[in-house]
Formats: C-alpha cells, sequence, structure tokens
C-alpha cells in the first residue's frame, strides 16, 4: 500500500503527539516526590546512650564520612518518610522539639525549613534535589556530640 | 587471397562488374579454386540472409510512418521535467515518518531528563541557605551528591534540650 504524503503527515503527526501525552502523564505521575528524614547522634563514643538506637546504615555513614564531620560514629534516632507533591508542603517531626519543612518547587527543586523548639524556623535551605540527594543539617551538642537532621531523596 | 580480388568477386556477385570485365572474371573464378569456393560461400551467405528478412507491412503508407516516428523524435520531451515534484513530494513523504519519529525522540529525552536528574550537577551557586540564625555555613561533596548546612549553635541549642522518650536522653 502506498502512502498518500497527507497520510503520513498525519501519521507523523500521531507518532510525535501520543507519546508527548504519554510522557505527559507520567509527568503527572513522577511529581510526587518521596524523602526520608533522619535524626542521627553524633558522637566518638562507640555506643549510643540509648540502647534503642541503632547505628546508622552503612551508606548513610558511608556520605557522612564525606563530608568535614568529625564524629567517628553515628547513630538512628529517628526516622520518617514525606511524600511532596509538586508545588506542595509536608512537614514531619522528628522529634519533639525538631521538625523538617519540604517544598517541591519545581521537579527537583526542593525549599526545606528546619524548625526550632518553639516552632521558629532555624534555617531554610533551596537547592536542586535529585534522587539519591542527601541535605544534612547539623549542629554541636552537648559535649563532644552533634546531632544531625539528613534528608534522602527516594524517588 | 587480395582484398581488391575480394571485393571485385563481391562486385560480380551483385552484378555490379562492368559488361567487359564479367566474362573474363567468370573465366578466372572457373579457373581459381579459392576464388571459386569464396564466391560459393558468398552465394551460401546471401541466400540465407534473405530466407530470414521478415516481410512487415505497416498499415500507413511509407512516407506517413516515417514522418510519424520524425514527428516523436522531434517533440520536446517531457517526461524528464514533470516527474521533478513527484519526486519532491515522495521524498517528503519518506522523511516525514523518521523526522517524527526522530522528533520525539529528542522531546520525550528533554522531558525525561530532567525527571531522571541523569546528566545535572548543579552548582553551589544554585543552593541558598536563608539563615535565621548567624554562624551557618554550607559545604557540598559534588562526588557523592551531599551538602551539609552547618548551624553554628551553642552547645545546648534547641534541638539538644528535650526529646521524646523513645530518643535518647540528651542532657
Amino acid at each position: 500500500m502506498r502512502l498518500t504524503f497527507t497520510a503520513a503527515f498525519r501519521f507523523g503527526w500521531l507518532a510525535l503527539m501520543l507519546p508527548l501525552l504519554a510522557l505527559g502523564g507520567s509527568r503527572v505521575q513522577a511529581a510526587d516526590a518521596e524523602f526520608q528524614a533522619q535524626l542521627i547522634w553524633a558522637t566518638n563514643e562507640k555506643t549510643s546512650p540509648n540502647p534503642k538506637h541503632k547505628e546508622a546504615e552503612a551508606e548513610m555513614r558511608k556520605r557522612l564520612a564525606k563530608l568535614p564531620l568529625k564524629w567517628a560514629n553515628y547513630f538512628e534516632v529517628n526516622r520518617k518518610s514525606i511524600t511532596v507533591s509538586l508545588g506542595g508542603t509536608n512537614r514531619v517531626v522528628m522529634s519533639e522539639k525538631a521538625s523538617i519543612e519540604v517544598k517541591l518547587l519545581d521537579v527537583q527543586r526542593v525549599e526545606v525549613l528546619l524548625y526550632g523548639k518553639k516552632g521558629d524556623v532555624c534555617t531554610k535551605h533551596t537547592q536542586p534535589m535529585p534522587k539519591d540527594e542527601i541535605l544534612v543539617f547539623g549542629g554541636e551538642s552537648a559535649g563532644e556530640n552533634a546531632w544531625l537532621v539528613t534528608l534522602k531523596r527516594t524517588n | 587471397m587480395k582484398q581488391d580480388l575480394q571485393l571485385k568477386l563481391q562486385a560480380y556477385l551483385d552484378d555490379e562488374l562492368p559488361s567487359g570485365e564479367t566474362k573474363g572474371f567468370a573465366d578466372f573464378i572457373a579457373q581459381n579454386p579459392d576464388a571459386s569456393a569464396l564466391l560459393a560461400e558468398l552465394t551460401h551467405t546471401r541466400s540465407a540472409l534473405a530466407g530470414f528478412e521478415a516481410e512487415i507491412k505497416v498499415p500507413e503508407t511509407r512516407e506517413f510512418y516515417w514522418s510519424k516516428i520524425a514527428r516523436d523524435i522531434q517533440r520536446p520531451d517531457r517526461s524528464i521535467s514533470e516527474p521533478a515534484p513527484v519526486f519532491i513530494f515522495a521524498f517528503l513523504r519518506r522523511l516525514a515518518i523518521p523526522s517524527a519519529v526522530l522528533a520525539t525522540l529528542f522531546l520525550g529525552l528533554l522531558v525525561i531528563r530532567p525527571q531522571l536528574g541523569v546528566g545535572h550537577r548543579f552548582s553551589v551557586a544554585e543552593t541558598d541557605t536563608a539563615q535565621v540564625d548567624a554562624g551557618t555555613f554550607t559545604y557540598r561533596d559534588f562526588a557523592s551528591g551531599t551538602t551539609l548546612v552547618w548551624l553554628s549553635y551553642p552547645a545546648e541549642n534547641e534541638f539538644t534540650k528535650t526529646v521524646p522518650a523513645d530518643t535518647i536522653n540528651w542532657e
């Protein structure tokens, strides 16, 4: 069968538009971003003061080792999952006095707010966060220890 | 046998020799075996060719038949100039589908690439930390994709003051 030019043009147009529509649909589905937040206790002690706490996962320890942190051991205190839709905001409490809020500005760019004891904003940070990117907030604590709030994009 | 003799033999066969030479040349052939053999071969060849000539008769007169051929030869050849547009459309038609597929793949890559985060390595300039308290600094390890925002609070910072029972005793 010989295609006329018009038929070929229509076919080409369909071939162009159908995948784009499919991609558009997948883009809507992909607009939801998933994160995992962890509250981590950083110390040079070999064990955590709370036996319930387990050592931070190996991958997290490996990533933290890339940062200019002086602590030898990291213990996971708490872990929360966060799902944020495009343009949306989600806030989770990491401890009684600390919470983290994530806003998905576009498919990659996020705005993260760290809240303190009185619910006031300690810091606001904006950056692109592709999958597997980790953002770490930290500060010194009593003694030679420190607290860390990590945020990893999982999807 | 010399060539002029061969030509003369052919002229004899075609009855084209001058009448005064015909008798003498016939005697020469009769006495010369090579000339006799060549004459016999030429005679045989002519008769064979004459037998295979097809007698084709055209419906028109000879003049009209040849004038028709002459008109066809002199007529401008339109078969060369006219197919050009057909070729262009055929070429475009052949290009349409592959072009659409390539354009789709290209656009699809543009759409998918930022979602996958492929090839995107942002710089520190793309990060922005608005600190409420003074003394915050940012460090980024590009190789591992890890960013540190360090808050230089005093040791008794707000995060460590009070924690739920399921977390460590920070005091």
